[in-house]
C-alpha cells in the first residue's frame, strides 16, 4: 500500500438540489486508505452527485461532513483538496496539447521544470503514449483521450483518485482491456479510489469493496464475492447478476434465490424439480438455457455440460442446498445498511 | 483541365462580380482621386507631412484601441456572468443591453450629451458631490463614452454565445487540479472564448475607426480621422485629400487587424 495514501469517511451526507430533488438521502461511508471502492447502481440512483460531493464539486446539505484522514475537509474547496478526477467526457483542455494538459496540474503547484519534465516522462510511459505528447486533443482516439485523462489525474500524486464513469465511452473490446489496464494501475499505484459505473462486470473487476447504491441510498457494501453470493435483498441480487426464484422452496419468512451456473443437470425425475426447455443460447463456452416450470416467472440456466439441448426438452435440476441465497421477506423493501 | 473546373467558376462568378462592382471598381477609382490634387500622388504622404491629419490618425487609433480593450473587458466581465447566472428579469436585462445595436451614431451622440453634456446627468452629480460640473461630451472623452456604449453590446452578444458553448466540466478538471478561480478563468474559460473574442474585437475596432455620426453630432474639440475626411471634402473642398486620407485609414485599420489576428494564432503551441 501506498504510505501516504488517505482515508475517507463521509458521515451524515445527503444533497438536495436548488429545485428540491433529494438526490442522497443522509448516508455514512468510510474508505480506508489505499482501498478501491466502486459506486454501483442504476441511472439516477445518485452514484455522481455523491462523488461530486467527495470531490468537493457538491456541497453537502447541513448536517454532513467529510473527513480525508480525520482532518475535515466539509468546507475545503475543491482545488485545496489534492485530488485526482477522471471525467465520463474526459474534459481535456483543448487548448493544450496532451503533454501541456499532463503537466497542467504540476505547473499550479510550481513544480521546478526539472521535476516537471521527469514526472511528465514517467507518466507518458506508464500510460505508453510517449508518442502522443505533442498531439493536440481533437487528434486523439477515445482510448488515447481516456489515458491522457487518467494520465493528468494521477501525475498530482492526488490523496485521492474519483472516476465517473470513464469507460462508458469506448467500444466494448476497448473498455474491457482499458478496464485491466486501470485495475492493475489502481494496484500499482495503491492510491485510496473511488470508481462510479453502473456495468457490474466493471465493478466487479475493480472493487475492493462494492458500494451498491439504489434511489439515493447505499443498499449495500461488501467484497465482490460478498454482493455476488450473498446479496442482502433481491434487487442487489439482480443488479449484480441473474437470479432464478426457486419454484418449489416456499416460506413465509424467505426468498430462496438461486444463481444460473449454480444449477446442476441431473438424471430425469432425480432432481428437485423439472422444467421444459423454451429457449437455448449456444455461447460456445457454455449453453443458456430459459426453461418453464409452469411459474410467471421462467428460470435461466447457465451449463458447461456438452450436451445438444433442443427446445421442447425436459430436464431435471438440483441446486446444493449452500449455494441458495436465502433473503428475508422483510429486507426485501429499499433497505438502510448500517456499516459494520 | 479537371472536370470540377466550370463548376467552380460559376460558383465563384457571383462572388467575383460583386466583388469588382463594389469594391475593385470603387476603390480604385478612390486611389486614382487620390492622386489627382495639386500635390499629385505626394497626397499619399499628407499623413505623415501635414501635423494635423497625423495628429488626427494617432488620435484615432488610440480612441478606437481604448474603446476595444475598454468594450471587450466589460462585455466579457458582463457576458459571462449573464450566461451563469438566472435571476429575476435576466431576459430584459439582456434585450436592454443589446437595444443600443439599432442606433444610429447622431442617437448615440445625443445620449452622450444627455449624460455628459451642459445639461447632462454626470455634470449635475459631480456638481452635487465635489461641486465641480464635468462636463466632457463635446471632447474625445465624450466620443469614447459613446463608442464604449456603442461596442458593448456586439461583444456581449458574441461572448455569451461562445460562453454556453463552455463545457463545466473543463473549468472542474482544472478545479480539481488545483487551479484558483483566476487561473481557471485565465486557462480554460480566455481560450475558449479566444476565437469570439477575436472576431468581435475586430468589428469593435473596425467600427470606432469609422464612425462618423457621433464625432459629427458631439462636433466642435473632437479630430478623429473621419471627421477631418470630412472636413476637407465639404469645406475644404479637397477632395483628392479626402479620398487619399480614406484609403490610408482603410489601410491602416485594415492593417491593425491584421497583425492583431497573426498575434493571436489559434494553434497550440508545443510543450517542452
Ligand atoms: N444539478 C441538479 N439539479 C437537480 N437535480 C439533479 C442535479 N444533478 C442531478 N440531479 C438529480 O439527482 C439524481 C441523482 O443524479 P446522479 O447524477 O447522481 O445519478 P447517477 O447515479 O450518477 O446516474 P447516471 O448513472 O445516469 O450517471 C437524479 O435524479 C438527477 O436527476
Ligand atoms: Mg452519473
Amino acid at each position: 500500500m501506498n504510505p501516504t495514501a488517505t482515508s475517507i469517511k463521509l458521515t451524515n451526507c445527503a444533497k438536495t438540489f436548488a429545485d428540491g430533488t433529494q438526490a442522497l438521502k443522509p448516508l455514512n461511508l468510510t474508505v480506508k486508505a489505499g482501498e478501491t471502492i466502486v459506486l454501483l447502481g442504476p441511472s439516477g440512483c445518485g452514484k455522481t452527485t455523491l462523488l461530486r460531493i467527495i470531490a468537493g464539486l457538491e456541497a453537502t446539505d447541513q448536517g454532513g461532513e467529510i473527513y480525508f484522514n480525520q482532518q475535515n475537509m466539509t468546507s475545503i474547496a475543491i482545488e485545496k483538496r489534492n485530488i485526482g478526477m477522471v471525467f465520463q467526457s474526459y474534459a481535456l483542455f483543448p487548448n493544450m496539447s496532451v503533454a501541456q494538459n499532463i503537466v497542467y496540474g504540476l505547473k499550479i503547484r510550481k513544480l521546478k521544470p526539472q521535476a516537471i519534465k521527469r514526472r511528465l516522462d514517467e507518466m507518458l510511459e506508464m500510460m505508453q503514449i510517449e508518442a502522443l505528447a505533442h498531439r493536440r486533443i481533437d487528434q486523439l482516439s477515445g482510448g488515447q483521450r481516456q489515458r491522457v485523462a487518467l494520465a493528468r489525474a494521477i501525475a498530482v500524486r492526488p490523496n485521492l483518485l474519483l472516476l465517473d464513469e470513464p469507460l462508458t465511452a469506448l467500444d466494448a473490446s476497448l473498455r474491457d482491456r482499458l478496464r485491466s489496464e486501470i485495475s492493475e494501475l489502481l494496484q500499482k499505484l495503491g492510491i485510496t479510489s473511488i470508481y462510479v459505473t453502473h456495468d457490474q462486470s466493471e465493478a466487479m473487476a475493480l472493487a475492493d469493496r462494492i458500494v451498491v447504491m439504489d434511489k439515493g441510498r447505499i443498499v449495500q457494501i461488501g467484497s465482490p464475492y460478498d454482493i455476488y453470493h450473498r446479496p442482502k435483498n433481491e434487487f442487489v441480487a439482480n443488479f449484480v447478476g441473474n437470479v432464478n426464484h426457486h419454484p418449489n422452496v416456499f416460506d413465509a419468512n424467505y426468498l430462496t434465490l438461486f444463481r444460473p451456473e449454480d444449477v446442476e443437470i441431473v438424471e430425469p425425475t432425480k432432481g428437485d424439480f423439472e422444467a421444459k426447455i423454451i429457449s437455448v443460447l449456444f455461447l460456445g463456452d457454455k449453453s443458456r438455457l430459459t426453461l418453464d416450470c409452469g411459474f410467471k416467472k421462467s428460470i435461466y440456466v447457465d451449463t458447461t455440460l456438452r450436451q445438444n439441448f433442443k427446445t421442447g426438452m425436459k430436464i431435471s435440476m438440483h441446486v446444493e442446498a449452500e449455494r441458495l441465497i436465502k433473503l428475508k421477506t422483510t429486507d426485501n423493501g429499499p433497505a438502510t445498511v448500517k456499516e459494520s | 483541365m479537371s472536370p470540377h473546373y466550370p463548376r467552380l467558376f460559376l460558383l465563384i462568378l457571383p462572388a467575383a462580380i460583386v466583388f469588382t462592382a463594389f469594391f475593385i471598381i470603387p476603390m480604385s477609382r478612390l486611389i486614382f482621386i487620390g492622386g489627382t490634387g495639386e500635390n499629385g500622388w505626394a497626397a499619399y504622404y499628407a499623413i505623415f507631412t501635414n501635423s494635423r491629419y497625423l495628429y488626427s490618425m494617432i488620435a484615432t487609433l488610440i480612441l478606437s484601441f481604448s474603446v476595444t480593450i475598454i468594450s471587450v473587458i466589460i462585455s466579457t466581465i458582463v457576458g459571462l456572468f449573464l450566461v451563469r447566472n438566472q435571476f429575476y428579469g435576466r431576459d430584459i436585462l439582456i434585450s436592454m443591453l443589446t437595444f443600443p445595436l439599432a442606433f444610429p451614431g447622431v442617437v448615440i451622440g445625443f445620449l452622450v450629451i444627455l449624460s455628459a453634456g451642459r445639461q447632462g446627468l454626470i455634470g449635475y452629480i459631480s456638481k452635487a458631490l465635489t461641486g465641480d460640473k464635468w462636463v466632457f461630451a463635446y471632447s474625445i472623452a465624450g466620443l469614447f463614452m459613446g463608442y464604449v456604449y456603442f461596442s458593448i453590446p456586439r461583444v456581449i452578444l458574441t461572448v455569451m454565445a461562445a460562453g454556453e458553448k463552455l463545457e463545466p466540466s473543463l473549468e472542474e478538471a482544472a478545479k480539481s487540479l488545483g487551479a484558483s478561480p483566476w487561473q481557471v478563468v485565465k486557462d480554460i474559460i480566455i481560450p475558449a472564448l479566444k476565437p469570439g473574442l477575436i472576431a468581435s474585437s475586430a468589428i469593435c475596432f473596425a467600427t470606432s475607426m469609422g464612425a462618423f455620426g457621433t464625432a459629427f453630432t458631439l462636433a466642435t474639440n473632437i479630430d478623429v480621422l473621419p471627421m477631418t475626411i470630412y472636413t476637407e471634402f465639404t469645406l475644404n473642398a479637397n477632395i483628392a485629400g479626402a479620398a487619399s486620407l480614406s484609403i490610408v485609414l482603410g489601410l491602416v485599420t485594415w492593417l491593425a487587424l491584421y497583425i492583431a489576428r497573426s498575434l493571436s494564432g489559434t494553434s497550440v503551441a508545443p510543450a517542452g
